[in-house]
């Protein structure tokens, strides 16, 4: 799963409206301020608070060892 | 409708009380009973049929049938013998036991009773059996329509839910299988022609990855519903996009065999209108045999549909039907139940518009999983029949469609005249239809494959305007067929098709004709990012390329997918975000949505925030039954600001039929002008973003850019015009931007306008202020405004010169300039003259220091006309 580029630039979190990491592979959108993990399905950023997952401290952990190991960005701010 | 029944039952009951009465009466007289009784009831059927026809159902489709003479006739005579037969039995009865005098009149009254009431039992019995032979009959005619258009012969629809594990292998067998049976059973004199399977498979909202799996076994068309909807409106979205001349459908297990699909289309080439499998035939063969549960729920289900339909037919739940292309499609558009009884809707359907039906037995190779649980589906069935049953008493299906269904052409110049200077509009169907809406949907597609090569979707929206259903689907199969997938937002104001397409990136087309009268509709593009397409940058190549004749399919052209998704929740926690909503007070609102868009779009937003509001006609109807959704015209205001009134609200919306304008009135009940709209909602906005650069059109009030001065921003004046504002404020790098005619553009919202966020803006205002709504508009309200006066005149041109002429001459302090049309400023008045984009019109704006001076100055000006 792709998403456009110049989404990706106006993507932000609807809580904090800080920037957010986007794993292609598991097609989510994660915020590790606020630990919200946002669904992207068919292509559609889910970005609404209340459909957002909460993460634990594993689960936390986990993610932003894989964005540095994958080299993921913010999607913008950086 | 509930008093038509009440007259067709009290027609019954008439006529059972003079039969009752007559034969009891004339018994009493010592009539011989024949004689009692062929009068009575010969007077009771008299009765009953003049009245019947002055009151029957005239919508109704059963009543065709009773209506016909010869059934009638039969039915009544065989019910008088019964009645007499009965009536001379029980008499004869009671004579005997009690010898003494031959009954009184209560006795006769009895077996009269008695004796109407066997009778009226075997005429119900004698209507059905006539009905369903005479139906049947009537059905059993192929009739002779041509072949309808279509770019592949058949289209298999295939609706799936959770069936990732076997899709593949159906979408294979169906490929395979029904490609080589097609190929046998007809002659090789036809077959030259593009004899293609087209196949679609509808994801229903599965969890699983049903539709990428299609997808990649080689499905034509994927489409995917957002939800788990039902069987029911899995076929209707799988052949609102088919494009195959017979339309089949098929369950994912394929529990008939894809071969067998071809007995049915050959039937289909061959004149009927709908064939349908029959699993009861007497030739039908159950190779697997289903659970024993199951088989007994489907002759259950098959009994109590007998009571529903009017002709016998041997199997109405069976999975594999086909159509006709052209009446699959106004059929499912008619069709309502979204689960698996809408088998019997499509049946009733057909018997409505005396469609011609054949039955062709099927064999069932069942396989074990299923997904239908008899107890709760049989419950949801009933449910289904009789919302059907109600739905055809009423009238609520649309008449018979003219055949044949195909469009008829229209004029290449009818059809150039729709495209407006910003959108396409015109009357449905003379002016345009769904044949013009595939042709500019497919037209539009070639534009986004030119303009912007690496974009993948489109987004569709439409309003609620009836013939929107059709013509949506029309410009998605367009828009697919050229390859690119479709992301459809269902119902949708357009604002919220405006967001979707800077949201998802990606273009965007909403049909809707906004404010226009009921026969009215048209379409609104955008390219990514909600960039405005009007004429000059984009419409007219579309316009070209429909006036030209269609491009031919390639034969290896992929179709695009169909992807339902419903953005509301989306689209509403966006319009929230431009506010601090905790600084919202409960504060008491009433909105019309004069049965536009807004009675879907307005209280999602609402709905989490703290005010009380009182909707108007916020029922969605395209018919606009309450008053036209044409806030602009001051008579549309009049419900609104009698409800303010009445209920003491602190304010009143209005919005247009596509809501995406919107226009105020403060707590008296007076119109808050565009202008001072304008100018409220940049204060709120150089508030948050000091300096912040404010765009108004020319048009708007001399107040809105002393307003912006006043609060530290910089105003940019611009011409009059959706698009111009769009690219200016993307050049000026504009926060805002308003229009006197109640749009409002906002940086945030893709500069796209939103009507529900410059009232959110101004119900937050609202809310910090703290008193009334005239209180806050009144420092903004400095000068007197002429409104727009149009006035027809031969050459706009030659009289702006000459009015600019004048001017220059008797006043020649006063600034001119020619932004758009002429602006005189004389600085304690001002005027703007501009011709119209589309006829020989004037128009006039002229702004003064009060309501006098501003008469007099129009006055003035349009003296100068002549």
């Amino acid at each position: 799963m792709t998403l456009d580029p110049k989404l990706l630039e106006i993507l932000a979190c609807p809580e904090d409206k800080g920037p957010l990491l986007w794993f292609a592979g598991a097609e989510v959108l994660y915020n590790p301020r606020l630990r919200r993990l946002y669904e992207v399905r068919d292509g559609i950023p889910v970005m609404l608070i209340d459909e957002a997952k909460h993460v634990d401290d594993d689960e936390h952990l986990r993610l932003t060892l894989m964005a540095d190991a994958e080299g993921i960005r913010p999607t913008f701010g950086d | 409708m509930r008093g038509r029944l009440r007259q067709f039952a009290a027609v019954g009951a008439v006529a059972t009380v003079i039969d009752v009465g007559v034969a009891v009466a004339l018994l009493g007289a010592g009539w011989a009973v024949w004689a009692a009784d062929v009068v009575a009831l010969g007077l009771a059927a008299v009765v009953a049929r003049v009245l019947h026809r002055l009151v029957t159902l005239r919508d109704d489709p059963y009543t065709r049938w009773i209506r016909l003479r010869r059934v009638f006739v039969t039915v009544v005579v065989l019910a008088g013998l019964v009645d007499l037969g009965v009536l001379a039995v029980a008499r004869a009865v009671l004579g005997g036991v009690n010898a003494g005098d031959a009954g009184g009149w209560e006795s006769d009254l009895l077996v009269k009773v008695v004796a109407v009431l066997v009778a009226g039992l075997v005429r119900a019995v004698a209507y059905r059996s006539f009905l369903f032979r005479v139906i049947r009959r009537e059905q059993d005619h192929p009739s002779d329509r041509g072949t309808p258009p279509g770019d592949f012969r058949v289209s298999v629809v295939i609706p799936a839910y959770q069936e990732s594990d076997r899709i593949a292998t159906s979408i294979v067998r169906v490929r395979t299988e029904l490609g080589a049976a097609l190929a046998e059973m007809t002659d090789t004199a036809e077959t030259g022609s593009n004899d293609g399977v087209e196949i679609v498979v509808v994801d229903d909202g599965s969890a699983d990855d049903t539709a990428a799996v299609a997808g990649a076994a080689g499905a034509d068309r994927v489409v995917r519903l957002d939800r788990n909807r039902g069987k029911g409106s899995a076929v209707r979205a799988g052949v609102a996009v088919a494009t195959g001349r017979t339309v089949v459908f098929t369950d994912a297990d394929l529990a008939y065999g894809p071969a067998q699909a071809a007995k049915l289309v050959v039937q289909i080439e061959q004149g009927y209108d709908v064939v349908v499998g029959s699993r009861r035939h007497t030739e039908t063969k159950t190779l697997v045999r289903a659970g024993r549960l199951r088989e007994v729920g489907g002759r259950l289900i098959n009994l109590v549909t007998h009571a529903f339909l009017l002709g016998q037919y041997r199997d109405t739940q069976c999975g594999l039907k086909a159509f006709r292309a052209d009446i699959a499609r106004p059929m499912f558009a008619a069709s309502v139940l979204e689960r698996f009884a809408f088998d019997v809707e499509i049946f009733h359907l057909v018997e409505r518009w005396r469609l011609s039906l054949i039955e062709v037995p099927v064999e069932v190779e069942n396989s074990e999983r299923s997904t239908v649980r008899v107890v709760r589906d049989g419950v949801r069935l009933m449910v289904d029949l009789v919302r059907v049953r109600q739905r055809a008493r009423r009238g609520d299906y649309p008449a018979l469609p003219v055949f044949p269904v195909c469009d008829s052409a229209i004029s290449g110049d009818l059809v150039g005249q729709i495209f407006k200077a910003y959108d396409i509009r015109g009357r449905v169907p003379d002016e345009w239809n769904n044949e013009v809406a595939e042709s500019i949907g497919r037209s539009f597609g070639h534009l986004v494959r030119r303009r912007e090569p690496n974009v993948g979707r489109v987004v569709v929206g439409r309003d609620m305007r009836p013939s929107g259903v059709p013509l949506g689907e029309a410009l998605i199969r367009g828009v697919t067929s050229v390859g690119l997938d479709v992301v459809d937002v269902g119902l949708a104001s357009t604002d919220l098709v405006s967001f979707a397409s800077g949201y998802l990136q990606a273009p965007a087309m909403m049909v809707t004709a906004s404010h226009n009268p009921p026969e009215y509709n048209g379409i609104k593009c955008c390219l990514s990012g909600a960039s405005p397409l009007g004429y000059e940058n984009g419409l007219n190549e579309v316009k070209a390329a429909v006036l030209a004749s269609a491009p031919v399919l390639a034969a290896d052209n992929r179709l695009g997918n169909v992807i339902s998704r419903d953005l509301l929740g989306l689209f509403s926690a966006h319009v929230r975000s431009f506010v601090d909503t905790d600084q919202l007070r409960p504060l008491r609102l009433v909105v019309d949505t004069a049965n536009g868009m807004g009675g879907l779009v307005v209280p999602a937003v609402f709905k989490e925030l703290p005010f009380v509001v009182d909707y108007l006609y916020p029922e969605l109807d395209g018919t606009f039954p309450n008053h036209p959704a044409d806030p602009i015209q001051p008579e549309n205001l009049r419900d609104l600001q009698a409800r303010v009134q009445a209920v003491g609200a602190d304010l009143g919306l209005a919005f247009d039929g596509d809501a995406d304008r919107v226009f105020l009135v403060d707590e008296q009940s007076c119109l808050v002008s565009g202008s001072t709209t304008t100018a409220l909602v940049a204060r709120e906005i150089l508030r948050n973003e000091p300096g912040a650069i404010i765009l108004h059109n020319l048009i708007c009030s001399k107040a809105v850019p002393e307003v912006v001065a006043e609060e530290g921003g910089r105003a940019i004046r611009t011409r009059v015009g959706h698009s111009l504002i769009k690219q200016a404020m993307a050049v000026e790098k504009a926060a805002f931007a308003g229009e006197h005619s109640g749009h409002y553009y906002f940086r945030d919202n893709f500069r796209a306008d939103s009507g529900l966020i410059a009232a959110l803006i101004i119900l937050k205002a609202l809310s910090v202020h703290n008193g009334p709504m005239s209180e806050l508009t009144a420092p903004l309200e400095r000068y007197a405004a002429s409104g727009e006066r149009n006035t027809k005149v031969q050459d706009p041109k030659v009289v702006i010169e000459r009015v600019a002429a004048h001017y220059c001459g008797q006043a020649p302090e006063a600034v001119q300039d020619q932004l758009d049309g002429l602006t005189v400023d004389f600085g304690d008045w001002w005027f703007n003259l501009r011709p119209s984009n589309t006829e020989p019109l004037l128009r006039l704006n002229v702004e003064a220091m009060d309501y006098e001076a501003c008469a007099t100055r129009v006055e003035e000006v349009q003296s100068l006309f002549l």
